[in-house]
């Protein structure tokens, strides 16, 4: 089931409309089974994966309960893990077609997983009940492309008990309205003119246009997920924080995906980094103290390439992120003294908006690899009508001048008519109907 | 709670205003699209309704129908209106008036399935939301076609924003004009028929069981409601009508008590003249045919069934001598422009005011 159809919008007026009414006392079981109806909608077969990893976690989760010591807990733990990267991997390097939200549900349960595997002795698993387990999987908003949220964090809203609240529903609705308007007027539009053509020229403007497509598609179904579990009472994570602002990569990757980010860091990087192989590293003069962070983060790198792809260009572009970052690094003492001998010039407006404009650059140069795979067509800029490029032009400053302000309205009414606007907007100007082809979002697909 | 509402409702005002402006007004081109809506003016007291294709909404003349004979009718035809088409717009006509006579046109019955959305949009935009048009659509869509967006037409129109022209701003203010004289699009222009098709053969001939079931249906409601169906294929070349569908129909016709008139073999019978009636070398008839094949349709209609002559009821004659009025003079205009241009330009036309 797609975010950008009726059925979905059928599902959800449903579901909204029960949980507020008859299902008051039973709503979380509610959202389990609209989350069973939007899956099993979006392929009945990749319902037995899905249960396949709810449950082998469950019961890994309930085996590792048992055991007091961290050693006892690793058979069961190991099994798991095995168990669900390997579904993952099978998928990702299989021609079979790839089950809705694999990579993030199985991110989202190995975390889990990993944080009761860390538990300490004697504390239960967080979950007794294997159905709460199937939603904190399988929640449908967040479900296909995240955010990948953690169980400590969604623990509290998720199985909680939600009254209709207007400050809730309307700021749901304006999310899912900004979410549609990013996907439908600008990212639709641009989608059909991705490609690489015209020599270096061509690539330096197909790599600026899908650096803002794949910002609105990714943020726009984010937005719709975040805003649709906001109108059931429910706060997912944010996963954005205006990336296009950072001013180095490594803050780009601190704002951009940031519960993906946040999921590496925890999960692979401060364990790789801790990991005592790695650290004996820091004794050998020849690779000197930092060797540890840059195994750390080429793994982390490498690993962050393939879950988005198991082809070549997804891990080059891993290991070019991680590349940057740590360079990036390593020149931090010469940036320190550049910013001493030339105080004002380092902190004028002028070197930051270099620095932002030079991560933008570098950041859409590096996703550029994506289009060799992501390319939906060629059409070049030019194909594109003047009006549409004026619709576009107009509704890109509108989100640069207005989404953050737009997020930022406190009073119900003005979020309520700020949602109908984008609503109509989108009605209008949207890239939908006949003679499109509303594509998936693009991070459905990793 | 008092600002939401408000909202809501400048929504959904804003929501219309945009559908207005940006539906096609089917005005400018392509204004057989007009016909399906003009039809609730017309609708009421009709003795006689026309259902069908383009072998009806340009080939019967209701105007000369009450001209000579005195009947009343009107026409619910549309570019390609396939069989499931006729009976939901018969369905919901019925709705509005009881006629003595259906004359449906049978060429539908050689496509068994459906056949493009456009034509589907030209037939089924102008119908009024009813549970008819729901089940129209249903049985009409083709493979992908978004069957909400036949309800909230800005759905499917919306991209027209950067297409609108004047016509769209002034039909978005101002009411549209006519096409259809009670469902009849007149073209005075003349092309003679200068090539006969050859008849190609076809590997069945069977008409489609889809299209029996619609005929059924049709035959059903009329019988229902005590109304006489005469079937009809109009004296038209092209498309090839073959004498094996020919026999399928007059069978189905004597099976079941029905009148049936291949018009195309009674051609010398009406009148018609290949060089003189029609204005696409034989596909459709001219005004000229068109009147031909009114009047004598309406003296073999009252052969089967005395009907009111109606020019001696004071006030329907008063309505329908300002429909011959409008008619006469969309003639003279489209005469007129021939004369001056060698084409017509003129479809559409103002009616004339009480």
């Amino acid at each position: 089931m797609r975010f950008v159809s009726y059925e979905f919008l059928l599902l959800l007026a449903v579901a909204l409309v029960l949980y507020y009414t008859a299902c008051r006392k039973c709503q979380w079981q509610l959202l389990l089974a609209a989350s069973a109806v939007f899956y099993a909608r979006s392929g009945a077969l990749h319902l037995l994966f899905i249960t396949a990893t709810v449950a082998s976690t469950f019961l890994a989760s309930m085996a590792m309960a048992k055991r007091e010591r961290k050693r006892e807990r690793r058979l069961p733990f190991a099994l798991c893990l095995v168990f669900n990267i390997g579904i993952l991997a099978f998928f990702k390097y299989s021609p079979l077609a790839f089950p809705l939200g694999l990579s993030f549900y199985t991110l989202q349960t190995m975390g889990y997983l990993i944080d009761c595997y860390r538990a300490r002795p004697g504390v239960k698993p967080a979950l007794s009940n294997p159905f709460k387990l199937a939603l904190f999987t399988s929640f449908f908003p967040q479900l296909t492309q995240g955010p990948i949220s953690r169980f400590g964090e969604l623990k509290d809203t998720l199985y909680a008990r939600h009254e209709l609240k207007a400050d809730d529903f309307t700021e749901g609705l304006l999310r899912v309205a900004l979410g549609l308007f990013k996907k439908l007027v600008i990212a639709e539009r641009l989608m059909p003119l991705l490609g690489i053509q015209g020599g270096f020229a061509g690539w330096c403007v197909s790599s600026l246009l899908y650096a803002v497509t794949i910002y609105c598609d990714f943020t726009g179904g984010l937005d719709i997920a975040i805003g649709v579990a906001r109108m059931f009472g429910i706060r997912l994570s944010e996963n954005f924080d205006r990336p296009f602002y950072a001013k180095s990569v490594s803050e780009y990757w601190r704002r951009w995906h940031m519960t993906m980010g946040s999921w590496f860091r925890d999960y692979i990087f401060y364990p790789m980094s801790l990991w005592k192989p790695v650290l004996r590293l820091s004794k050998v003069k020849a690779l000197g103290k930092r060797a540890p962070v840059w195994v750390a983060t080429t793994v982390t790198w490498l690993a962050t390439g393939l879950w988005h792809g198991a082809t070549w260009n997804f891990v080059l572009w891993g290991l070019l992120n991680g590349l940057v970052i740590l360079v990036s690094q390593e020149l931090t003492p010469f940036y320190k003294k550049f910013g001493k001998k030339y105080p004002k010039l380092s902190e004028s407006k002028v070197f930051s908006a270099f620095r932002v404009v030079r991560t933008f650059l570098l950041v859409a140069a590096i996703r550029s690899l994506d289009l060799l795979t992501l390319a939906s067509g060629k059409k070049g800029l030019l194909s594109l009508p003047v009006s549409a490029l004026i619709v576009l032009v107009a509704a890109v400053l509108l989100l640069v001048i207005g989404e953050h302000r737009m997020r930022k309205l406190q009073n119900p009414a003005a979020r309520m008519g700020a949602s109908l606007s984008l609503f109509l907007l989108t009605l209008v100007f949207g890239a939908y109907g006949a003679g499109y082809d509303v594509a998936s979002f693009i991070y459905t697909r990793f | 709670m008092r600002s939401s509402f408000l909202l809501i409702l400048g929504f959904v005002l804003c929501f219309a205003a945009a559908q207005r402006l940006l539906e096609p007004k089917y005005m400018t081109e392509t204004v057989d699209g007009a016909l399906t809506a003009e039809y609730y003016q017309d609708a009421g007291s009709n003795e006689v309704l026309f259902v069908g294709d383009c072998e009806v909404y340009e080939n019967f003349s209701p105007v000369e129908l009450y001209r000579e004979h005195g009947v009343t009718s009107t026409i619910r035809g549309g570019a390609q209106q396939l069989i499931w088409h006729s009976y939901y717009l018969l369905e919901e006509a019925l709705k509005h008036e009881t006629p003595k006579f259906v004359v449906f046109n049978v060429l539908a019955m050689k496509y068994g399935e459906p056949q493009s959305e456009p034509y589907n949009r030209l037939n089924l935009d102008g119908m009024r939301l009813s549970i008819s048009k729901l089940k129209a659509v249903s049985a009409s869509a083709t493979k992908g076609e978004d069957k909400i967006s036949y309800i909230l037409p800005l759905l499917r129109y919306h991209d027209r924003w950067s297409k609108l022209s004047l016509a769209d701003f002034k039909y978005f203010i101002q009411p549209r004009e006519k096409v259809g004289h009670n469902g009849y699009m007149m073209r005075s222009d003349t092309v003679p028929v200068d090539v006969v098709p050859i008849e190609e053969k076809l590997p069945n001939y069977d008409l489609a069981e889809q299209c029996w079931e619609y005929l059924d249906k049709i035959r059903d409601i009329c019988a229902q409601k005590n109304i006489k169906l005469v079937l009809v294929k109009a004296p038209t070349i092209y498309p090839f009508w073959h004498e094996q569908w020919d026999e399928q129909i007059a069978q189905y016709a004597q099976a079941n008590g029905l009148s049936y008139f291949n018009m195309l073999k009674l051609a010398d019978d009406i009148g018609i003249d290949w060089d003189t009636d029609t204005y696409d070398g034989g596909l459709h008839m001219n005004v000229q045919g068109a009147e031909k094949c009114a009047r004598w349709i309406g003296a073999k209609l009252k052969e089967m069934e005395s009907l009111s002559d109606f020019r001696l009821d004071p006030e329907v004659n008063e309505i329908w001598q300002r429909k011959i009025s409008d008619y006469e003079r969309m003639k003279a205009t489209q005469l007129d422009e021939l004369a001056e241009f060698g084409k017509i330009q003129t479809l559409t036309y103002r009616e004339s005011e009480q």
